[in-house]
């Protein structure tokens, strides 16, 4: 291994420590928030993460996914898929976070409802 | 067809099937489920020892056979999406590091970036079929694990390369 391999590797590893540390310091806590429901791209369902709320996504050809709203997180408690990531996804509680199903084109997000300017950047 | 090129030829064909073989092995033992998503990338061996005995166009034609195939044999259209952006993004930047491989860079540069490209296209992509931008924050995840898959491929790579370029007398 030559010394720019070195350089390499800590260049892409201090560039994830940045980008941890932006994702945490934006990711503040929050009480007020919602918890946005994705399928296939659209919003299925927006809750207040204050509810005890439990919604099922179900399609037309048998994806099933359930998702859980307690104690200001969200957790997927089931889901029809095969890999099974995203009921083993931490639960999300912080402005941002989210837990994803992709092969039933699912995701669940956490946001703010307190109007934040930057988010517009993103949209 | 000279004799050179049908050589060549076939050992694109052999690499591909390894390539393909490489994918099912991988999918046998399954990674730490701690962090999902996340992969050896045995597969991404193939393709640094085509950029680097053949160049570039040998790694982007043996890459696309690979994806097409095992997303077709395996895993479906949804994954043809997330392989094909992560793998060309993978091979583009190894192949910026295989131009300047005389200024210092090995083999395990190109494979280190490799990747963590390879995991950042396919965060675009996740981006892209999603429609949400929350998915970045995984990224820093994804690098830090593109880094260690890739120093382990890329150290593989470099005890290949010079091995299989001795036995097949390759022309650049």
């Amino acid at each position: 291994m030559k010394k720019k391999d070195f350089l390499i590797i800590v260049f892409f590893l201090i560039t994830a420590v940045i980008l941890w540390l932006l994702v945490n310091i934006t990711l503040a806590d929050i009480t007020k928030g919602e918890v946005v429901i994705y399928k296939e791209g659209k919003v299925f369902a927006t809750i207040p993460l204050t509810a005890e709320e439990t919604v099922i996504v179900e399609d037309e050809i048998g994806n099933r996914n359930v998702i859980k709203v307690e104690g200001g997180k969200v957790t997927m408690t089931e889901a029809s898929c095969r890999d099974q990531i995203c009921v083993h996804t931490r639960p999300a509680r912080k402005d941002g976070q989210s837990i994803i199903c992709l092969p039933n084109r699912v995701a669940v997000e956490v946001r703010s409802t307190q109007k934040n300017e930057i988010d517009g950047v993103s949209e | 067809m000279n004799h050179n090129e049908i050589k060549k030829m076939v050992l694109f064909a052999v690499m591909t099937a390894v390539a393909i073989i490489l994918h099912f092995v991988e999918g046998l033992f399954p990674m730490p489920v701690a962090i999902p998503g996340i992969k050896l990338g045995l597969p991404n061996i193939v393709s640094i020892v085509a950029l680097y005995l053949f160049g570039p166009y040998a790694a982007f034609v043996i890459l696309i056979l690979r994806v097409f195939i095992t997303s077709f044999l395996y895993s479906g259209f949804s994954s043809l999406i997330f392989s094909l952006t992560g793998g060309l993004l993978s091979v583009m930047v190894m192949s910026l590091f295989w131009k300047f491989r005389e200024k210092g860079f090995s083999i395990i540069s190109a494979s280190v970036a490799g990747g963590v490209f390879h995991n950042v296209g396919q965060i675009f992509a996740a981006v892209a079929v999603l429609r949400t931008s929350a998915v970045f924050s995984y990224l820093p995840v994804l690098i830090v694990a593109g880094v260690a898959t890739g120093t382990i491929t890329g150290i593989v790579s470099g005890i290949i390369v010079p091995r299989l370029s001795r036995i097949y007398h390759i022309n650049k």
